[in-house]
């Protein structure tokens, strides 16, 4: 029907030549991109960047305001802040990364086996994800180091069991309504069998939105694994993730405001360009037939 | 006679990131009180456009030229928001089509109703709820009071386009721009919302119609202008352009039109892909179409000129007008269409539906009877045809058949073997799928969004159980596009890169990948434009004769069925009302429910329409 | 006519849920309390301790540790039915006391929050939506660092900014409303920017409807169509955040008292969490669970009152 009404907007009258399907991406989009390509090198490789140990500590230049020698300042036992902030990047990104794919394997498989499974199963695994959304994803968390206790893979479970309830979600809604497509009905009507209609169709189709959400969940868990890290809970001393020095910068505020920027620019603009590429990729990808 | 709305080389233009698409290009056009004009043309035409232009609401990066564009004197070129504010609901109005997303679904009938009221300030704020409820009994809607607090969504379709039309008029507009307006609706509804609109067009509003479907235009216009690629091609009085279109766009568009009345005896669809060489940008856009058209024609687009053997006021821009002789056109009377000579002996029981039933639960609890004691049969090589309007259960029938619904009662037989209903498993069906394909409404719903044309064609053929090699798969591919009427080319890209003909031609080559017995559409061409649609029900009429298909052909479109059906079987609430062979259905209707149906269809000869 | 009958029993089905939830919430804290490894007894007593084996048997006959699980299970359901939340391990105060005593201040902050949020997301949507790319893209660009800043940071950049060197707000506390200033903006900012996005993307939804263009035709003008009838169905998609909302509130309390140094349930969790006070966490997560209910329940309602299609169904 609406094949047959022009809209006002997009007239395909005298357009000879077809419009562009893919947009281009861009200038801030490649920028962060070039970002986060840097910043997976300077998590794998930190001794490129710097050749100043992080753990170095020096009490005699505690404290010292960014200066030449020293480009982001000391902290309060003489480290480097620069290279603290260069070996942090490991394990800042990795507690987030591992986090993300944790709950995308464990929301893909939840949400498949509810929208699969017989009515019954998808009740019961429904009921769990609705009292586990009712916790707030923090809570959660702390809920789970407190069973665990601290720590960097504690803490990746922690933030992964947070967000598996919402990624379950996404994947039972999306395999319900891939499951009712006329592609599907088509796959039937080919005589296909249901393992290969699951396997080729409902799959594919169903997990596609998630893993977009997942490129922007992906800031969202590196801000929470660092805000556990940041309340002492995370990654232990003398780990120089960026949520824990922040936790110690704390202290030292009013006399070295260094501290208390520099860790935390670094989680933000990993997360600014985490959420540009993945908003990107988002547009995309997001095929919403009209 | 004094225009209502004078419009002269309007030119439409919008800037996107493609470059500036022309939308509108020198359309003229003049309306008076009392009279109706349509805009008649397939998608892309620019007809919406230039309704909206007329009410100032061409969109964003628009620009707007005319010689002369003025609504009752006052000059429209050269307004400001705030003026343009004054005049639309005042002296212009707009209907768009489909009330259901053109009325605010969240707000209230009478809030709607009286919104144009109270932003022109046309009665009192105390005396607004009364004028509503006289708006809505002069559309003809029952009950009014307990309507204006009612949501759209709780109105039928036909109550509510009255609605959506009585929320135009609220001001007392003196010119109705209608977009559509009938288009969502059952044939039924239509007549009864045309009726409508003849009445406010005998009680003095210009009305500006513009539709798709020229026999509804033919009802109620008096004049036509006929556009294409932003361009009015040809302009006259509606008789006269009905029985003696001289573009051979308008031509060609009359004749695709599958009608009752109109029996297309054989293959002459006007052409649809562009098969001859574009234009240059200042030619006629019809010319890669057209076989008539020259370097002439591809150069300038000719200015309007009136024929000799036409009426006055008839006037058609084209270097060749009136080559098409070939096309049928309507005569002033009905042509005396020819019993079909009877077809071969019928073949065996292909379908064989007895005594289906399905029912549903509605979320509020009720139960909804989809169909009711439903039984159909449909043998090798005839093609049965099933007719009905929203919720007739057409499409549960449909679903039924292809083994996607169980019934609750009733069986299906399909080539001899038990199919549907009863204890009938999905796996006793798996070896008989192949013999029969559907070819759906949606086809882009049908493919996954992630595979190319050549991928869902090679799962098909992978589906036959014999696994050729890739090269032989593709080759096989490059054999069904040609047997649907297309070339390899759209083999690497996706379907939603095809044009909405090319899908359905691509739908229709899976449907035949497995060789089938019986092809189950479900209104295969409801969502194509005329002349796209008549391509494909040619298609599908020469694949009919070519491979021997038989047919279950289910359309809310009186017109289509007749084209395509030797067997024609009425539904209405869930049941089969009546079945009886086409030519019988259709000049000798029996049941008063078949006869309604009939009745409504607006016909094309325009005499027939007086005096109803 | 029905209209009053279907709500009645939509609310008593919702009703009948949040019971389920808060139900097994608590299943769930007793869960995690049965899984810390290690002698519930230790926990209680903490590292530090030197207590004889006669007092921890002692105590372990005095807080149930013996009996058998399921048996804990139920008495701890049987005292939550007569709201007895029990007493904290370290703190030797009833649950419920301690969490209605530190409710005050965590209240006030959130409200505030969402307050602000509210009232800047609605100005930058409304403001900006449909409008010239360049507003939307400055718009766009700001809602994007308002959820990428982590609260602790946007937290302590404030607090560097405006308490330790221009020394305008007090550095920790929550005395006055000087003291709920930083920290409410702190809170309110990732709000905002995922509150401003949503109502934008709904408003330009809104407006690309068929029903603005009759609207238009009828003489409305812009603003006048956006705040009649594009800003009712944009608040459509904010009333499904509401999980995202409250676990936001949360999270960011726990942080943004910590950092400012308020007191309230964020860093009454913290400390629950640090010392393994299973009573008082499992109370904290208790309450966290039925407001989520409670501001469910409500988002519920709202939008049944937006949106007459759901209604009838």
């Amino acid at each position: 029907m609406t094949a047959l009404v022009d809209l006002p907007s997009a007239p395909t009258a005298a357009v000879q030549s077809p419009r562009p399907r893919r947009a281009r991406p861009s200038a801030p989009v490649l920028a962060a991109s070039a970002v986060l390509v840097l910043l997976v090198l300077v998590a794998a490789f930190p001794g490129l960047f710097t050749g100043v140990s992080p753990t170095a500590t020096n009490p005699v230049d505690a404290l010292t305001a960014p200066s030449g020698a020293h480009w982001l300042g000391t902290d309060e036992l003489g480290r480097d802040e620069y290279a603290r902030i260069i070996y942090g990047a490991r394990p800042s990104l990795l507690i987030g990364l591992s986090a993300t794919v944790l709950a995308v394997a464990g929301g893909a498989l939840l949400g498949l086996a509810a929208a699969l499974g017989g009515r019954l199963g998808d009740s019961i695994l429904m009921r769990l994800v609705d009292v586990l959304l009712a916790l707030p994803q923090l809570m959660l968390a702390l809920l789970v180091i407190t069973v665990l206790g601290p720590g960097t893979v504690n803490t990746a479970v922690a933030v992964a069991i947070g967000l598996i309830p919402g990624y379950a979600r996404i994947v039972r809604a999306e395999a319900q309504v891939v499951r009712r497509s006329g592609y599907v009905e088509a796959a039937v009507g080919l005589g296909l069998r249901r393992r290969t209609v699951i396997a080729r169709h409902i799959l594919p189709n169903a997990l596609g939105p998630l893993l977009v959400v997942a490129t922007v969940g992906f800031g969202a868990a590196i801000i929470t694994a660092s805000g556990l890290s940041f309340l002492g809970l995370g990654a232990q001393p003398p780990s120089p993730e960026w949520g824990a020095m922040l936790s110690d910068g704390r202290n030292y505020l009013a006399v070295g405001w260094w501290l208390g920027v520099f860790p935390g620019a670094a989680i933000t603009l990993s997360v600014v360009s985490i959420n540009l590429v993945g908003r990107h990729l988002q547009a995309r990808f997001t095929r919403r037939t009209a | 006679m004094n225009a209502l709305l004078d419009v002269e080389d309007l030119e439409v233009s919008f800037h996107t990131e493609a470059g500036t698409v022309h939308a509108v290009r020198g359309v003229s056009l003049s309306l008076a009180a009392g009279q109706c004009l349509a805009l008649v043309g397939e998608s892309g035409s620019g007809k919406s456009v230039t309704a909206r232009t007329l009410v100032g609401l061409a969109g964003p990066r628009s620009s707007v030229h005319a010689s002369r564009l003025a609504f009752d004197g006052t000059d429209l070129s050269n307004l400001t928001e705030s003026d343009w504010r004054r005049i639309r609901g005042k002296g212009i109005g707009l209907v768009l089509q489909d009330a259901l997303v053109s009325l605010d679904p969240l707000r209230t009938v009478g809030a709607e109703v009286g919104e144009a009221l109270r932003e022109h300030g046309v009665v009192p704020r105390s005396q607004v709820p009364a004028r509503v409820e006289e708006l809505l009994s002069r559309t003809g809607i029952p009950d009014p009071a307990s309507r204006v607090k009612q949501y759209p969504h709780q109105l039928s379709g036909g109550l509510r386009q009255r609605a959506l039309i009585a929320s135009a008029l609220a001001a007392d507009p003196r010119v109705l721009l209608a977009d559509e307006p009938t288009t969502a609706l059952d044939v039924t509804v239509q007549a009864q919302v045309l009726d409508l609109l003849d009445k406010l067009k005998r009680e003095g509003t210009a009305l500006l119609l513009i539709s798709h479907d020229l026999a509804v235009v033919a009802r109620l216009a008096d004049r036509i202008a006929v556009m294409y690629a932003g361009r009015v091609v040809e302009q006259g009085p509606t008789a006269d352009i009905l029985t003696s279109p001289q573009h051979p766009y308008t031509q060609a568009l009359i004749a695709a039109v599958p009608h009752v009345d109109n029996v297309r005896t054989a293959a002459r669809a006007p052409i649809e892909r562009e098969r001859f060489a574009a234009p240059g940008p200042d030619g006629c856009p019809y010319a890669s179409r057209c076989a008539h058209a020259d370097d002439a024609c591809r150069a300038t687009f000719p200015a309007p000129a009136t024929p000799r053997e036409t009426a006055a006021g008839h006037s058609v821009s084209c270097i060749h007008p009136g080559a098409d002789s070939v096309l049928v056109s309507i005569t002033a009377e009905p042509e005396a269409v020819q019993a079909p000579e009877t077809a071969a002996d019928p073949g065996e029981l292909l379908l064989d539906a007895r005594s289906i039933s399905k029912h549903y639960r509605t979320p509020n609890g009720a139960r909804h009877d989809a169909l009711l004691d439903v039984s159909f049969r449909v043998r090798r090589g005839e093609t049965l045809g099933l007719v009905g309007e929203s919720g007739s259960g057409k499409t549960t029938a449909a679903r039924v058949v292809l083994g996607l619904i169980k019934p609750d009662a009733g069986e299906v037989d399909f080539a001899g073997t038990a199919w549907s209903g009863g204890d009938v498993r999905e796996r006793d069906r798996r070896t008989l799928r192949g013999r029969i394909q559907a070819v759906p409404q949606d086809p882009l719903g049908s493919f996954d969004p992630r595979h190319t044309v050549g991928a869902i064609l090679a799962e098909a053929i992978a589906a036959a159980g014999t696994r050729p090699r890739r090269s032989a798969r593709r080759e096989r591919a490059a054999q069904l596009l040609d047997l649907v009427g297309l070339d390899s080319a759209p083999l690497d890209r996706r379907p939603a890169d095809l044009s909405g003909g090319q899908r359905q031609r691509v739908a229709i080559a899976r449907a035949l990948v497995r060789d089938p017995d019986l092809l189950v559409c479900d209104e295969p061409v409801s969502a194509l434009d005329v002349s796209v649609q008549a391509q494909i029900l040619d298609l599908l009429a020469d694949l009919r004769h070519r491979l021997g298909l038989a047919m279950l052909f289910i359309s809310h479109d009186l017109g289509v069925i007749r084209q395509v059906s030797d067997r024609v079987a009425v539904m209405q609430h869930g049941r089969i009302v009546e079945t009886a062979d086409a030519h019988t259905l259709f000049t000798d209707p029996q049941h008063p429910y078949t006869r309604d149906l009939l009745a409504a269809v607006p016909s094309l000869t325009p005499s027939a329409n007086s005096g109803r | 006519m029905t209209r009053g009958r279907s709500i009645a029993t939509a609310a008593a089905r919702r009703l009948l849920a949040a019971v389920a939830v808060l139900f097994g919430a608590a299943t769930l804290a007793f869960a995690a309390l049965e899984l810390i490894p290690g002698d519930p007894v230790e926990t209680l007593l903490g590292p530090a301790t030197t207590a004889s084996p006669a007092v921890r048997r002692q105590i372990a006959v005095e807080y149930g540790f013996n009996r058998p699980v399921l048996v804990q299970y139920l008495d701890f359901i049987g005292r939550l039915l007569r709201g007895d939340l029990g007493q904290s391990y370290q703190l030797e105060r009833p649950v419920s006391s301690l969490i209605t005593g530190q409710l005050g201040p965590t209240a006030q902050l959130a409200g505030a929050a969402i307050v602000l949020a509210v009232l800047a997301a609605l100005f930058s949507a409304v403001a900006t939506a449909g409008r010239r790319p360049a507003l939307r893209a400055a718009a766009i660009a700001g809602e994007l660092l308002a959820v990428s800043i982590p609260t602790y940071w946007s937290g302590i950049l404030l607090l560097t900014a405006f308490s330790f060197q221009l020394r305008i707000f007090p550095v920790a506390g929550d005395q006055g409303l000087a003291a709920l200033v930083l920290p409410a903006v702190t809170l309110a900012l990732p709000v905002a920017g995922v509150l401003g996005q949503v109502l934008r993307e709904g408003l330009e939804a809104a407006l690309a409807e068929p029903f603005v263009v009759t609207a238009r035709a009828r003489g409305l003008s812009q603003t006048a169509v956006r705040l009649r009838h594009a800003l009712r169905h944009a608040a459509v998609p904010l009333l499904t955040l509401t999980g995202w909302l409250t676990g936001t509130l949360f999270g960011g309390a726990v942080l943004v008292e910590t950092v400012f140094g308020r007191p309230g349930i964020g860093t009454l969790t913290l400390q629950a969490v640090s010392s393994k006070d299973m009573p008082l966490v499992t109370g904290i997560v208790l309450l966290s669970a039925a407001v989520f209910v409670a501001i469910s329940m409500l988002l519920d309602l709202l939008y049944l009152a937006i949106d007459p299609r759901l209604r009838t169904s």
